[in-house]
């Protein structure tokens, strides 16, 4: 928008031009802080731009004032926005919010303009019945330079009409103002003096004292000592030490008071609310208490905060510290609500939400995990079974370091164990990484469950290399019957190319042995032995690539399904000596092997 | 004790039934509805009588509108009460979002209001059609004839004006400081009284935060003026004047520690609710002149829960509920969890718990109570002082001492001059918290003076390096005719600093040490009655 619109047509000089400028960015800037949170690239770019252009100005022009009203901003009379509605304009809010004016001085960074910007915000999408006021915000913030006018009596008008003409206070009115506003030229003057002599008389006694102490929980001992306080070098002490040592305690106060996140209010107002619930008060009888544990919890969890969860765990593991060993029942009572406090489900939401790059996270999952009771534990990992693996990984983590040795106590035969309960199991051993596992590993290779076999056998893939134990499980399964199993050994086999192999793939691939194997399991022994053994295995498939063919090759035969497998693996070994080869074949004779070698080189070097 | 005067004990049946929150809402929305309705069409139909007779078919129409919303209003049976400040408007202490239309009609309504002498209205469901004629007629009648003046019998039936209020009115110097004052207490006073305290809903909610704010602002601009406050001590007043008390107290310790405005804000809150569940107990128990029997004791010490209670029951489990909630749960919880009440072992309180447990404690002793009389503010400092080892978190007992000083604002004080002075706060020398700014209310005789003023303790005289006044005991505030508080909002005149000599500047050094050392060693120095100038020499 330019300012010859906003003026309908006046001519506009080129500050005005520079003060819609640069409220129209703020207006850009509070538009993008509504949709975006205040980290945002998006956020961050228009303020950015603001604060520049608002000190350019500033530098230029002095103190930028804009008046609000209902027609938009206005800079020294003139309006430098084009507002339609309240809802959108900030000029027609400002004003409608009781804010009469804005001031911009000069040194506004970019903090400062994000905290009002925050301010805006966040009044904006108020609804309309809240506690804060824009005033109350804006003056909250602290801004030191932008200054804001708000429209004066607001707060009064407010006050009087909540009053709704109740007289009753006019009594008490009165007499604060007698308090306040009695006038000290109004009579006689007093004698000090003689009141001085009438107090001596009636000095505060040890009764007093006493009764004071009482109310105070004091020792009563106290009123000796408090003699001893006179003494004016107790106080320059006293004094001298607050400045030196507190400090540092002051500061940790101030920190604890200012980052107090809803989660640790929260998570406080629940092991309040528990403790209460322990003590059995009659004026917080247990059953109301628990009711407030309860709601506080759930939104402990619709905060999505897992610190928080994992925050009431060790809160209340010190609580439980607490209690006497012989409350049974409170102990009890206290175990009861941490089991349904965990419903594994949520605990599960939550888990799956983390950002495992942060290690406060980090650290609260694998506590949470750890405290699950032993039922949620088994109900968390069949829930995971059905979840994709990779997405959940960070979550095995968690469960691996929390619970690991947990799980493996649960689950310790694993041929009567169900299989939604292993396949998880098998991946949390997975992400740990750790040859310990290695004889569970074989075992559950064998085991009577393809899935749980498979999930065995990938979990192969984690690990740095294949040693002499897990290669003839890898081969087994490259040899066996099972198609999903064979591609899973070849997956290993490409990712590891353990050169131990070759010799086994070499000799089920000699003549004998190659024609009782089926086309499939051909192309993957020669897929294999080209990925094990490179170039090397250039002479044994070139061997079956020039298997002699009959006079008269259909297409279909058998024969091109052997070719084929021999040409792919040749294409596996993906080295210029290979593809040079089979390029050769494709432009060479008979038609058939030319044919397959054509379509391998077609569909393999793309890929490759 | 007998069954009759036994405590009431804490039951479910005396904490109010619960309300529903969305009905209560929902309530509130058709009250502020009621009001828009009835200022559009009262707008209007002062517009229409500009130009027309009432007779007139099209404000015979308006009329009828009008009473149609007049109707609805009837249903809900609920007074309204309208307020309008430069075209806002205030429903029964709701501020209303306004349409582009109603604040035009808000600004009108403003205008004539306020030549009437009056900034708002309260409106009766029973008003009737002639009413609302007459009300519409006298605000034409107000804005269109400059000279109108309302007959002193004017009464509209089923209407009051809510007249213009005294501190429309601009004030300036220690009076508007009074003003303020004024204001401050007649409202902590109105939000903490015994009736209200256990309300927290929106309305009450905002004026809590309208009052923080006054405080923290107040706070800002005059730590003195705001412990003045704390003055107002008398056995008179509602006891909400306790809560309002601690809650200054408190805003100044957190302002003192640095906190943040909205964490300030945030402390001023809870600390005004923080005994909210006292209002649950027989005002008897607290009204007896002698010790609590252990009933009676275990009787006060449900309050924290209590408090805790109603808030949470009431008011849901939102962040602002649930700080107001924790605070009046912990403020009598020992401030490392080792003792107090309602729960012997705790962890380690709230920052905001353990500086309302300060300023509680210290206000308490200050107060006047049915058994005794208020301790001299220097003695209750001793006291707390004493406590801080167990009960009161040391640090911030010192930070305490820090904000009020070792004789603390409104600490009646006889100097070695024989004058009588009244504290305001810490001092300005090297010492500021050993010798206070005192407001001198005698002569050196002991009478009482006319003009009052300020001086700091912290002076020395120019070349004789002797202190100008040493405070030698402290008076009970109870013997004075005034309230103390009186004399600290009064007119007065401040001191300029006495005038130093080049020597004084040469052992500036040397001055801070001595300030340092012991009182006795002052003693040595000359006496004190030629070393006073006389206080008005330069003013």
């Amino acid at each position: 928008m330019t300012g010859k619109q906003i003026h309908h047509g006046a001519t506009t000089d080129a500050m005005t031009e520079a003060v819609i400028e640069t409220i129209r960015q703020l207006q850009v800037a509070l538009g993008n802080a509504r949709l975006y949170d205040s980290e945002h690239p998006e956020s961050v770019r228009p303020l950015r731009d603001f604060v520049t252009r608002v000190n350019d100005l500033v530098g230029q022009l002095g103190p930028l004032n804009v008046v609000s009203s209902f027609e938009g901003l206005r800079w020294r009379g003139v309006p430098v926005t084009h507002e339609g509605d309240e809802h959108r304009g900030l000029g027609q809010h400002l004003h409608r919010e009781g804010i009469a004016s804005l001031t911009f001085l000069m040194g506004v960074d970019l903090p400062e303009a994000a905290r009002l910007m925050q301010a805006l915000r966040v009044n904006f999408t108020l609804p309309e019945f809240e506690e804060e006021t824009l005033e109350s915000m804006l003056w909250q913030a602290e801004l030191e330079h932008v200054q804001f006018q708000a429209v004066k009596a607001l707060m009064e008008a407010e006050a009087i009409s909540g009053r709704g003409g109740a007289e009753s206070l006019d009594q008490v009115e009165h007499q604060i103002r007698q308090f306040l506003e009695v006038d000290i030229h109004d009579r006689a003057r007093q004698d000090f003096s003689a009141l001085a002599r009438q107090e001596e008389e009636r000095a505060v006694g040890e009764d007093q004292v006493r009764r004071a102490i009482e109310e105070h929980d004091l020792a009563l001992e106290v009123r000796s000592e408090l003699d001893a306080l006179d003494d004016d070098r107790f106080w320059s002490e006293y004094l001298e030490h607050s400045e030196e040592e507190d400090s540092a305690i002051l500061a940790k106060i101030r920190r604890q008071v200012g980052e107090e996140s809803d989660a640790d209010m929260l998570v406080r107002m629940l092991m309040f609310t528990l403790r209460a619930a322990l003590a059995q008060r009659p004026e917080c009888p247990p059953e109301v208490a628990m009711g407030f544990a309860d709601g506080i919890m759930e939104r402990i969890y619709a905060e999505g905060d897992p610190t928080g969860v994992t925050r009431v765990l060790a809160e209340g593991r010190r609580l439980f510290g607490q209690l006497n060993q012989g409350d049974v029942q409170a102990r009890e009572f206290l175990q009861r609500f941490y089991i349904s406090a965990l419903p594994p489900l949520r605990v599960a939401g939550l888990l799956v939400g983390l950002d495992f790059a942060d290690k406060e996270q980090r650290d609260a999952a694998r506590m949470l995990v750890a405290n699950m009771p032993d039922d949620g534990l088994l109900a968390l990992l069949q829930w995971s079974s059905s979840e994709d693996f990779e997405r959940l990984r960070p979550f095995y983590v968690a469960l691996a370091r929390g619970a690991g040795k947990r799980i493996l106590r649960l689950i310790p035969d694993f041929d009567s164990a169900r299989v939604e309960l292993l396949i998880p199991l098998i991946r949390t051993l997975r992400v740990v990484g750790s040859s310990r596992f290695k004889q569970l590993r074989s075992q559950l290779v064998r085991h009577r469950s393809l899935a749980v076999r498979e999930a065995a056998m990938t979990w192969l893939l984690e690990e740095e290399g294949l040693d002499d134990d897990d290669l003839p499980l890898v081969l087994n399964a490259l040899m066996g019957r099972l198609t999903s199993m064979r591609r899973i050994a070849l997956d290993i086999l490409k990712a590891k190319r353990p050169e131990a192999a070759r010799a086994r793939i070499t000799r089920e691939l000699e003549p004998d042995r190659f024609e009782q194997l089926s086309p499939e399991q051909r192309r993957v022994l020669c897929v294999a032995l080209a990925y094990v053994a490179g170039d090397r295995a250039m002479p044994t498939l070139q061997r079956i690539l020039m298997t002699r063919l009959p006079f008269l090759v259909l297409d279909g035969d058998p024969i091109f399904e052997t070719l084929e497998a021999a040409a792919r693996g040749i294409a596996a070994i993906n080295s210029p000596t290979a593809w040079e080869y089979l390029e050769q074949e494709a432009s060479g004779w008979p038609s058939a092997r030319k044919q397959v070698c054509q379509r391998v080189l077609r569909e393999e070097r793309g890929s490759s | 004790m007998t069954q009759e005067n036994a405590p009431r004990p804490i039951s479910s049946e005396l904490l109010p039934k619960p309300k529903v929150e969305t009905e209560e809402r929902k309530r509130r929305s058709r009250i502020v509805n009621h009001a828009r309705d009835f200022l559009m069409h009262v707008g209007t139909l002062v517009r229409q009588l500009r130009v027309h007779a009432p007779t007139n078919n099209s404000v015979r129409h308006q009329i009828e509108t009008t009473e149609e919303a007049i109707h609805s209003m009837r249903r809900d049976g609920e007074s309204i009460s309208m307020v309008f400040a430069e075209g806002h408007t205030f429903v029964n202490g709701v501020w209303v979002r306004a349409t582009r239309m109603m604040w035009d009609h808000a600004v009108s309504m403003t205008e004539s209001l306020a030549k009437l002498g009056s900034r708002g209205m309260t409106i009766d469901p029973s008003m009737d059609t002639q009413s609302l004629l007459k009300l519409s007629d006298t605000l034409r009648q107000a804005t269109d004839n400059p000279n109108f003046a309302l007959p002193d019998d004017f009464q509209i039936p089923g209407l009051k004006l809510i007249p213009l209020s005294e501190t429309d009115s601009i004030k300036s110097g220690r009076a508007q400081v009074r003003e303020n004052a004024y204001n401050i207490v007649r409202e902590g006073v109105m939000v903490l009284s015994n009736e209200e305290i256990r309300r927290l809903d929106l309305f009450m909610r905002r004026r809590q935060r309208g009052l923080v704010l006054r405080l923290v602002q107040l706070a800002e601009e005059s730590t003195e003026d705001l412990l003045a406050l704390t003055t107002i001590r008398d056995p008179t007043l509602p006891t909400g004047t306790h809560g309002l008390m601690v809650t200054i107290f408190a805003i100044g310790l957190g302002r003192l520690l640095g906190l943040s405005r909205r964490d300030l804000v945030r402390l001023g809150t809870v600390a005004l609710n923080h005994n909210l569940g006292e209002s649950f107990i027989d005002e008897e128990v607290f009204a007896r002149p002698r010790d609590l029997n252990p009933t009676e004791r275990r009787v006060v010490e449900t309050h924290p829960l209590a408090g805790m209670r109603h808030i949470l029951h009431h008011y849901g489990i939102e962040r602002p509920m649930i700080e107001r909630a924790l605070a009046s749960a912990e403020h009598h919880i020992h401030w490392d969890g080792k003792g107090g009440y309602p729960f012997p072992t705790w962890s380690h309180t709230h920052p905001f718990a353990r500086i309302i447990a300060i300023s509680d404690e210290f206000n308490a002793l200050i107060s006047p109570r049915p058994h005794r009389d208020p301790f001299p503010p220097d003695q209750a400092l001793k006291l707390v002082v004493r406590h801080s080892e167990d009960k009161l978190d040391p640090v911030l007992v010192r930070s305490f001492v820090g904000l009020v000083g070792r004789y603390p604002p409104g600490s009646v004080v006889e100097m070695d001059t024989g004058e009588w002075g009244v504290v305001l706060g810490p001092g300005e020398g090297a010492t500021p918290l050993q010798r206070p700014r005192v407001l001198i209310i005698s002569d050196d005789d002991g009478f009482e003076i006319d003009d009052i003023y300020v001086v700091d303790l912290g002076e020395r005289h120019a070349r004789r390096r002797a202190w100008l006044r040493t405070i030698v005991r402290t008076r009970s505030p109870q013997g004075l005719e005034r309230n103390v508080s009186a004399y600290l909002l009064a007119d007065r005149i401040e001191m300029p600093p006495a005038k130093l000599d080049l020597d004084e500047f040469a052992n500036r050094n040397i001055e801070r040490e001595m300030s340092l050392m012991r009182v006795e060693d002052d003693d040595a120095l000359p006496s004190m009655d030629d070393l006073i100038p006389d206080p008005f020499a330069d003013s």
